[in-house]
């Protein structure tokens, strides 16, 4: 009880933060290029299947890490995964960096046609390497994730999905929800600063 | 500097006078001449003129190489854009870089109201992009500074290229075909579309298709009528309906004689009258060499009721299928044996000479060799119906449990339930595809069945038999509306859909009648069209051409309220 209120208080705090925060990309163009939020997830309880055909309980290995980082995307989208895939692979040098123990799920979309054996071909085109792991499942597996993300697509159509990206910095806390492309320096900055409000977070406990 | 251009229009008007004036006084910058072969390469595989993969630089720094640098990534073959990931793509075929861009009233009503999109979308669709017609020395400044001619900064996502003056004047070239000519199959009051049939096929269902595609034209045309008459919503925009529809006329091309003829017979059907898509079509034996034929006429052919499409290619190209077929039933059945509790020692394979037979035997076979190498598999193949009443009699006389039966043939015959029937095979667990028993799907077949209740196996790549489905009770109620009985309810329901999905398609291609714009909307569609409910759920993305992936595995059940147990939940092999 006492916990969850302070969890809210955390994330009250850092919507607060996050309100005054402009992206420092926003900067070179007239729009922002994606938008920023911090929110409370429940990480839902799915069963997925990684690239080498392995079974992955979702909630297991989120909680297992100290940092994780969610994406989306399906192999045959042409137009915006592929920038994606890229930006997230252009993040990796940068994350080591940082040096929490941390992992990137990248989810398909399109359960059905990305089997195991598209996600490995995926990961060999765009060398995805070890920190990201490749995630499909069943049609109803997938959709439930989405939803606990809020991340249903429009139209019930995939093809209308919107670039977004999750970081959860710390164990406790919350996730902060960036919509639209977000180039891999801007990942690493957005994963630096949600490291230091989660830090501000446990201060508060 | 003219980024305000649409707003203000006095200055505007100035500014491109004074534009004007700068580019006659400048020295022509000499552009060699473009090769419009190379130019398409380029777009489409990302290859250069010196045969060197092409480079361009993306969103912040990343860098983008040979096929993951082509235009038709993101302006698609048909060169006309699209949405994706709620970016919006502009359209940069002829009739679009070549001309003053006048955000045209019905593209802008397309983009803007027949889809689901998000608010940065609509709002780009929405905010006016004047800009002056491209000559090759703009388009060079959009491609490598990425900037239009009217100087307006493009999005991020259009990457800036590393390109020499020949790959652009290449492309400059590629860009003025670009769905230029208008596809064949369209002319100023039709649209002409074809089904295919064959001999050889149940005259019942053909006639079912016909009929049901037949009603659905006169609907159709009818309608169009009507919606000419009270065309206000589009009205408000300035929306001109007359331009962009068509009446539609179907054509009926029947083949006859060995398959190896067809291409032929559907050659000069074309050249007869031509065609702007195929729908629906059912064909005795393989549909590949309709297949063929469409590919080779880049037509679009869309949901033939077929199991054998025999599919050539991974993805791409102009066939759209319901599923892979057989094939995916054989695949099914490849996993399910994989995961199966009491798995089989040993796999006997019967199967008759047709392709119904041969195809998925050799399929499976192949399979299990690569996945389950312990399974020791022996195929067989019979000619009659006796023949197979001969072998299965001798199986069931040893009625071994641990020796798998599956059995391949011709569909919609009942000679192999028959033949299982009197066969005496109890323990053996056999297994079949869909079309052995789907007639008998709807109907408590507990007596029928009940010699072979507990081994039998039927793969099925179609909803459950149970699922209430609320568009097929819609569709019924049309058909019926239209004095049409339901007597093949599974063809008459698919060559519904199959209307519905080309009605949709082409009311959002407006009066840009190109056949790769409608395959592209296809693509982008059928996920969220409404269906009747035969599949659980349609999914295409780009390049992708089978529509539903998986299936499940049914055992009769003679005590159940639903007649069929689920042996195996949704199987995607
Ligand atoms: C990753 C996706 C992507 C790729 C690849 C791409 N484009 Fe674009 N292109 C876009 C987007 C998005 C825009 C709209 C930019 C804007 O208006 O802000 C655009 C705009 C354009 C325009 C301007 C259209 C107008 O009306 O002003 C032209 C011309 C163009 N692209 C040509 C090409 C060519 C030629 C290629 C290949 C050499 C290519 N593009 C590759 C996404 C892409």
């Amino acid at each position: 009880m006492l916990r969850s209120s302070l969890i809210s208080a955390g994330v009250a705090l850092v919507l607060f933060v996050t309100i005054s925060y402009v992206p420092a990309g926003a900067q070179a163009h007239n729009q922002p290029e994606y938008a920023r939020s911090a929110h409370a997830y429940r990480t839902p309880a799915v069963s997925l299947i990684d690239a080498r055909e392995h079974t992955v309980d979702f909630a297991a290995a989120v909680a297992q890490e100290e940092m994780v980082i969610i994406s989306l995307a399906f192999t045959s989208c042409t137009g915006t995964c592929p920038v994606i895939t890229a930006n997230l692979v252009q993040a990796l040098p940068e994350l080591k960096r940082i040096g929490n123990r941390y992992r990137i799920f990248l989810v398909s979309l399109d359960p059905e046609h990305d089997t195991p054996a598209r996600l490995r071909e995926y990961q060999a085109r765009f060398n995805t390497g070890e920190k990201i792991t490749l995630l499909t499942g069943s049609r109803t597996a997938i959709h439930d994730l989405l939803r606990a993300y809020n991340a249903i697509y429009p139209g019930g159509n995939k093809m209308n999905h919107q670039p977004l990206t999750l970081i959860r910095a710390g164990k406790n806390a919350p996730w902060i929800r960036l919509e639209g492309l977000v180039s891999g320096s801007d990942l690493a900055r957005e994963v630096r600063l949600a490291i230091e409000q989660a830090g501000a977070i446990s201060t508060i406990y | 500097m003219f980024k305000y251009c649409a707003h203000i229009q006095i200055k505007c008007l100035t500014a491109l006078f004074a534009g004007l004036l700068l580019q006659f006084s400048l020295p022509v910058q000499a552009f060699p001449q473009g090769d419009a072969a190379k130019g398409k390469k380029l777009y489409e595989q990302g290859v250069g003129h010196n045969g060197e993969p092409v480079y361009a630089v993306g969103q912040n720094g990343l860098t983008f190489q040979g096929e993951d640098a082509t235009c038709l990534r993101c302006h698609r073959r048909s060169g006309f854009g699209g949405s994706e990931g709620g970016y919006y793509v502009p359209p940069i075929a002829a009739g679009f870089v070549y001309r003053p861009s006048r955000r045209d009233r019905n593209d802008r009503f397309r983009a803007a109201f027949l889809e689901a999109q998000n608010i940065q979308h609509w709002v780009r669709v929405r905010m006016p992009r004047a800009r002056p017609a491209y000559t090759t020395a703009t388009l060079a400044e959009a491609l490598r500074e990425g900037r239009n001619p009217s100087g307006t900064e493009f999005d991020q996502l259009m990457p800036r290229y590393r390109l020499d003056d020949r790959d652009v004047a290449n492309l400059a070239a590629y860009l003025a075909t670009l769905s230029k000519a208008a596809s064949p199959g369209v002319d100023d009051h039709f649209l002409h579309i074809a089904t295919v049939v064959s001999h050889g096929v149940e005259p019942g269902a053909r006639d079912s298709m016909l009929a049901s595609m037949q009603a659905y034209v006169k609907w159709y045309n009818e309608r169009l009528y009507s919606d000419i008459a009270h065309e206000s919503s589009a009205r408000a925009y300035g929306m001109d309906v007359r331009s962009s529809t068509r009446l539609w006329k179907l054509h009926v091309w029947e083949l006859d004689g060995r398959q190896e003829k067809w291409r032929d017979q559907l050659a000069l059907y074309q050249r007869q009258q031509p065609v702007f898509a195929v729908v629906n079509g059912m064909v005795n034996g393989s549909w590949a060499p309709v297949a063929d034929f469409c590919d080779e006429m880049e037509l679009p052919c869309l949901f033939p009721l077929t199991e054998l499409p025999q599919r050539e290619r991974e993805s791409g190209g102009y066939n759209f299928y319901y599923t892979r077929g057989l094939e995916l039933e054989a695949d099914i059945l490849g996993v399910y044996l994989k995961n199966m509790r009491n798995r089989p020692e040993r796999v006997i394979q019967l199967h008759d000479t047709s392709r119904y037979g041969v195809e998925p035997a050799s399929r499976l076979a192949g399979q299990l060799a690569a996945r389950l190498p312990e399974i020791r598999i022996r195929t067989i193949a019979f000619d009659t119906p006796q023949e197979l009443e001969m072998l299965l009699r001798g199986l069931g006389e040893r009625n071994e449990p641990d020796v798998g039966i599956v059995i391949w043939g011709e569909p919609d015959s009942d000679s192999i339930l028959k033949a299982l029937l009197h066969s005496g095979v109890k323990d053996s667990p056999v297994f079949v595809p869909a079309h052995v028993i789907r007639k008998r799907m709807t109907r408590n077949n507990g007596d029928l069945l009940s010699p072979l209740l507990g081994n039998l196996h039927i793969t099925w790549p179609f909803s459950l038999p149970q699922a209430y489905q609320a568009d097929a009770f819609r569709v019924r109620g049309w058909m019926r509306s239209r004095g049409l009985p339901i007597n093949h309810e599974q063809v008459q329901l698919l060559s519904h859909y199959g209307m519905n999905v080309l009605r949709d398609s082409t009311r959002h291609l407006f009066e840009h009648y190109y056949r790769d714009y409608l395959v592209e909307r296809i693509e982008h569609e059928v996920e969220s069209s409404q269906h009747p409910g035969i599949y659980p759920s349609f999914s295409l993305g780009p390049e992708q051409r089978v529509m539903s992936k998986g299936g499940y595995v049914l055992t009769p059940d003679a005590t159940g309220e639903n007649a069929f147990n689920v042996a195996a939940d949704w199987i995607v092999p």
